[in-house]
């Protein structure tokens, strides 16, 4: 066996390690505080529901709901950091869901509203001839 | 064996070529780090021209945070130390990028919308009250236009109201023409009356100085007989004393007749006095006046005296108080509609008004007036129409000249 090849072998040696060990150290435990993002998601979204986000705010209502199947699965690995991101993102989205979907009901109001607008603009014309 | 013959080196120069080709397509396919902090710099922009810097400041601040983390991160990620970590490291740091940068965007994108609905919110506002004020203008103009209607119901009311009045104005015009032809048959009879006396008072007078030329030619005679027939003076003295009875007899006929003329006076005074008074028909009768008062110028459907009815009572009260040794008699009319003991009760009670009123307010004396009714019993006109009706329905003031 030549220098090279020895050198070449152990540097094969020392990568498998390191991946093996960053698997170990992405493979450590769910803490309580994740579990606390994971909880604040789920009441997140359920707040967004509250406001009718599956109505006017759908695709990120799906986009929470991913991140929140993605969060149970990272859970089942365990990767807790998976995990974490996964809650946070979908907290993150439950949270612009039920904001965009209180846009969106003010936004319906207010067409309605400009509607009943002109028919009493129409009826005061109507009135006056 | 050249190399390009080889068909392991083949197979393997195949497989490179499929990578260099593939590869870039995989990247396309999938959001790369850069893809990610581009859109949260974008969502970023957008949320700042929505206004989050004033309405969702935190949500903002929260995005730039989360970006200037994934801005740090890719910058470690694509320094000199980290080109020579494995690939699995730099996928994982390229996700932590990517998380970083979804996260900036969620914030931001939620940053965007709380702003515009800060907007929205203003703007909601701002119609609703519009709408509040023209739905109050428009209540205002609907109740206007109730109002005007209100009006012109009240207006055909009015005109309702105006042609029933010249209705009765013309029925009244009516009667006037009628009173006042029944008036001037009146005074062509007192004429013919007055006529007819003076005729009889000339024929009088004629008889009168006929007997006194008559008496001087006897006298005159019978002086110039005496002398001549002295036998017959006491024949003829008797003669004289009869004649001059006679003659007594025709002054006692003479002052009879006088009488008489004074009453027909007194009557032709007290029609023209009775006919003067405002809608009243009067008629003479045999020693007495008849006032006919029609009961729609009296009464209200209530049998309440009217304005009108207690102005003409004023008017017979003056008439009664100017010859106050005449009795009256006040009697009330109905048409024949009805039940004749309603009608009779209804024109009792009518002629008791009238006497009342005339007694109240005029200081008639009670003892000079009664009140009687008969009902429908003495039509003057045909109850088969509504004029002739309107004539029935009436109250007669009969006054009796000279009866104290």
């Amino acid at each position: 066996m030549s220098a090279k090849s020895f050198f070449l072998r152990i540097s094969l040696f020392l990568l498998i390690l390191v991946v093996v060990f960053s698997d170990v150290a992405r493979a450590e435990n769910i803490t309580p505080t994740q579990e606390q993002e994971f909880t604040d998601a789920k009441g997140a979204l359920e707040a967004a529901r509250k406001v009718q986000a599956e109505k006017f705010a759908p695709s990120y209502v799906k986009q929470a709901l991913d991140f929140l199947n993605t969060a149970s699965s990272a859970r089942s690995i365990p990767d807790a950091e998976g995990f974490g991101r996964a809650s946070r993102l979908a907290r993150a989205y439950a949270e612009l869901a039920k904001a965009s979907a209180e846009l969106n009901a003010d936004v319906e109001i207010l067409a309605t509203t400009q509607e009943a607008l002109l028919k009493a603009k129409a009826e005061i014309e109507s009135l006056k001839k | 064996m050249d190399k390009y013959t080889d068909p392991s080196r083949k197979m393997l120069a195949i497989l490179l070529w499929g990578l260099i080709i593939l590869l870039p397509l995989t990247v396309l396919a999938e959001e790369t780090p850069v893809m990610v902090i581009e859109a949260a710099k974008s969502a970023i922009e957008q949320a700042r021209k929505a206004g989050a810097e004033q309405h969702a400041m935190d949500d903002l601040s929260a995005a730039k945070s989360w970006l200037s983390l994934a801005d740090k991160t890719y910058e470690a990620a694509n320094s000199i130390m980290a080109r020579v970590s494995t690939a699995k490291m730099k996928r994982a740091r390229e996700e932590e990028v990517i998380y970083l940068a979804t996260m900036a965007k969620a914030k931001a994108l939620t940053a965007e919308a709380k702003a515009k609905k800060q907007t929205t919110a203003v703007k909601l506002k701002e119609t609703q009250k519009d709408l509040a004020d023209y739905q109050s203008a428009i209540a205002v103009m609907r109740e206007k236009l109730q109002e005007a209607e209100g009006a012109k119901e009240i207006q055909a009311k009015a005109e309702a109201e105006r042609k029933h009045l010249e209705e009765s104005q013309r029925m009244a015009d009516e009667i006037e023409a009628r009173k006042r032809k029944e008036l001037e048959e009146v005074q062509r009879k007192t004429a013919e009356l007055e006529s007819l006396k003076q005729r009889e008072v000339r024929e009088g007078r004629l008889k009168e100085e006929k007997l006194i030329a008559e008496r001087e030619r006897e006298t005159t005679q019978a002086k110039l007989m005496e002398a001549q027939v002295g036998a017959q003076r006491t024949k003829e003295a008797q003669e004289i004393r009869a004649k001059e009875e006679k003659f007594a007899v025709e002054k006692e006929k003479m002052a009879v007749m006088e009488a008489k003329l004074q009453a027909l006076e007194q009557e032709k005074a007290m029609l023209i006095a009775a006919g003067k008074i405002p809608k009243v028909t009067a008629k003479a009768g045999d020693k007495k006046i008849i006032m006919t008062i029609l009961t729609i110028d009296l009464f209200t459907s209530a049998s309440d005296l009217t304005l009108t009815g207690k102005k003409i009572l004023d008017g017979v009260g003056d008439f009664l108080k100017t010859y106050p040794d005449s009795k009256v008699l006040t009697r009330g009319h109905t048409d024949s509609r009805g039940k004749t003991e309603a009608n009779q009760t209804q024109s009792e009670k009518q002629a008791q008004k009238v006497r009342e009123y005339i007694v109240a307010y005029q200081n008639v004396s009670p003892g000079r007036v009664t009140a009687e009714g008969v009902g429908s019993a003495q039509p003057i006109a045909t109850n088969a129409s509504e004029t002739g009706r309107a004539l029935n329905r009436r109250v007669e003031m009969i006054v009796l000249i000279g009866e104290p």
